[in-house]
């Protein structure tokens, strides 16, 4: 998994969540923060990676709430969100250095 | 009249404090006052009945030399303003205890909400939150600064995002539902950073970030020479549309943004030619008879800009006056900061691409220029809806870019097509530099042909003749 493709499929998951919202696919929706969650850690990016996995873990605990808003799921989604804001971002402008033969000089470039 | 150093002392004082403005009149022919100054064969005449002295009030106006100077000094007329110091940001300081005390209660409501409008979904609370979205920016911005403490200790920043979200939830399932719940997303997530920050109170942010009780006033700056560098019509998620000019501020890596909104949204958002020519050609400044197209084309210095120094945008202010200059070569040095071209500049111009989770403005638009060498026929994805374009713009540097395609971008993807399959490529390509689906994305705004023309994408149509087959 490079970051450009986890950030576009995590990109995807959380904006169709906030779209379609916890109330259906809970479980299946679960499933995928899960994986996503494991594919950030395999390439080191650790904090991506707790975020993914508390809305996996939100999603399963609202599984059991019915329509009950949760402010967890909130958090984890909207701090997730922030986290591929971020990474997409430092992506965008290594690929723009990158065209010009350089490369990224900031420290937390993945 | 050749230098303003011709000029009495005392004539040039009064020009530096007159009312009197410069309006640019086209064909080297400015208005002061009731007077007409023109520029011909490099000499500077004037109607007035002071015409046959060297120099009088209007013709120091009209150049805008004197407000461009300190009185005292001795350059030249051909020396550039002084360093522009642009006001500097506000100190970070922290909320007082009592501000959030009243406004936790708020800040518990407005968590609620975001919680509810994540678990129903953007679709769903786009029929049932909607209201209480807008209840609650009203609320927050009811929360003003209270008498004796900070100026910025209220909820505007807050009401502003509620706001704004209140407007793109009736987009949610509409003919661009994905750019609506992207926005609204972003917006979403700035309300709550801006909760978590407000109850974090750490201090270390100027209050105006995360509290900003009103948008922060425009200031006046000090003279300022800007050129021009593409005019852009743009349609919002939420449908408020508008038409923006971008000027390099010379000698700084600042570009400022000069915008008219359509009164109300325009019924045919994604036909520019019937909402957008008319504010191309309506006042840039209000005491001017500047066109927003002219400036978006021209070289200028302007005195009493007025400019929000958090946004980079100018005022539209009366007090702003202008002064016509010769348009700069799109080469010429004092316009390097603005042109990419090297892997320095990518540096420095790709720092607009980064994040701000506060969801503040950037203190410049990231407009740049590109040198353009050549550009491949673009070619249109159907199953994507996406248009890519190459630009080589130098030995062995090409960038690609795709462009979703949306209503209100149909006329710029039509003149892409055209311009990347024209027999002469662009010198220069006016671009933005953004983010879209957290791609890169370099999105042209203005062409600059080689014979000369300039050609703004989104209001102009590309005469569809220079296109040849490929």
């Amino acid at each position: 998994m490079i970051p450009d493709r986890l950030a576009r499929q995590a990109r995807a998951a959380i904006e169709e969540l906030a779209a379609a919202g916890a109330l259906e696919r809970t479980e299946h929706r679960a499933i995928s923060f899960r994986r996503l969650s494991a594919d950030a850690r395999s390439i080191g990016l650790f904090d991506l990676a707790t975020r993914l996995e508390a809305v996996a873990a939100a999603l399963e605990a609202q599984a059991g709430r019915g329509p009950q808003p949760s402010v967890t799921l909130a958090e984890a989604l909207l701090a997730s969100y922030d986290r591929i804001e971020a990474l997409s971002a430092r992506l965008a402008r290594g690929a723009l250095l990158s065209a010009f033969g350089a490369e990224d000089d900031d420290p937390e470039a993945p | 009249m050749t230098s303003r150093r011709d000029a009495p002392a005392g004539m040039r004082r009064a020009a530096a404090r007159t009312e009197l403005v410069a309006v640019p009149m086209g064909e080297g022919r400015a208005r002061v006052g009731d007077a007409t100054v023109t520029w011909r064969d490099g000499r500077v005449g004037c109607d007035c009945p002071m015409g046959d002295a060297p120099t009088c009030l209007h013709r120091l106006v009209a150049r805008g030399d004197e407000r461009a100077r300190d009185l005292g000094g001795r350059a030249g007329p051909t020396e550039p303003p002084p360093a522009l110091v642009f006001p500097e940001p506000s100190k970070a300081e922290p909320l007082p205890a009592e501000d959030a005390a009243r406004f936790a209660p708020i800040l518990a409501e407005v968590d609620t909400l975001v919680a509810e409008i994540v678990t129903l979904g953007l679709g769903r609370a786009a029929r049932v939150s909607g209201d209480r979205v807008r209840e609650l920016a009203a609320r927050a911005a009811a929360m003003r600064p209270r008498a004796r403490g900070p100026r910025d200790a209220g909820l505007g920043r807050l009401a502003r995002s509620l706001d704004r979200l209140a407007a793109l939830l009736p987009a949610q399932g509409g003919p661009d539902a994905g750019a609506a719940e992207a926005d609204a997303l972003r917006e979403l997530a700035v309300t709550r950073n801006l909760g978590r920050a407000l109850r974090a109170n750490t201090g270390a942010l100027p209050l105006e970030d995360i509290a900003g009780a009103s948008q922060r006033a425009y200031v006046e700056v000090p003279p300022i020479e800007v050129q021009g560098l593409g005019l852009e019509a743009w349609v919002a998620a939420g449908g408020v549309a508008g038409v923006t000019a971008y000027v390099a501020v010379l000698g700084e890596d600042r570009v400022l943004a000069r915008t008219l909104l359509t009164k109300g949204k325009p019924a045919r958002p994604a036909d520019p030619r019937t909402w957008a020519e008319g504010l191309a050609a309506g006042p840039a400044f209000a005491r001017s008879g500047l066109t927003m197209r002219d400036f978006a084309r021209g070289r200028f210095t302007l005195s009493g800009a007025r400019i929000a120094p958090s946004h980079g945008r100018l005022s539209g202010s009366r007090a702003t006056s202008v002064a016509l200059r010769p348009a700069l070569p799109w080469g010429d040095d004092r316009l390097a900061l603005h042109v990419l071209a090297g892997p320095e500049d990518a540096s420095r111009l790709g720092r607009s691409l980064d994040f701000d989770a506060l969801g503040r403005p950037p203190r410049s638009s990231p407009i740049v220029l590109l040198p353009v060498q050549g550009l491949s026929p673009s070619d249109f994805d159907h199953a994507t809806q996406q248009l890519s374009v190459r630009m080589r713009i130098g030995a062995g540097v090409e960038l690609r870019t795709s462009l979703s395609f949306r209503e209100e971008r149909a006329l710029l993807f039509d003149n892409l097509e055209v311009l990347s399959r024209a027999a002469r490529p662009p010198r220069f390509l006016c671009v933005r530099l953004a983010r879209e689906g957290g791609s890169l994305v370099i999105e042209p705004i203005t062409a600059m042909l080689a014979d000369g023309s300039t050609i703004d994408l989104t209001l102009d149509v590309v005469d569809p003749a220079l296109e040849v087959t490929r």
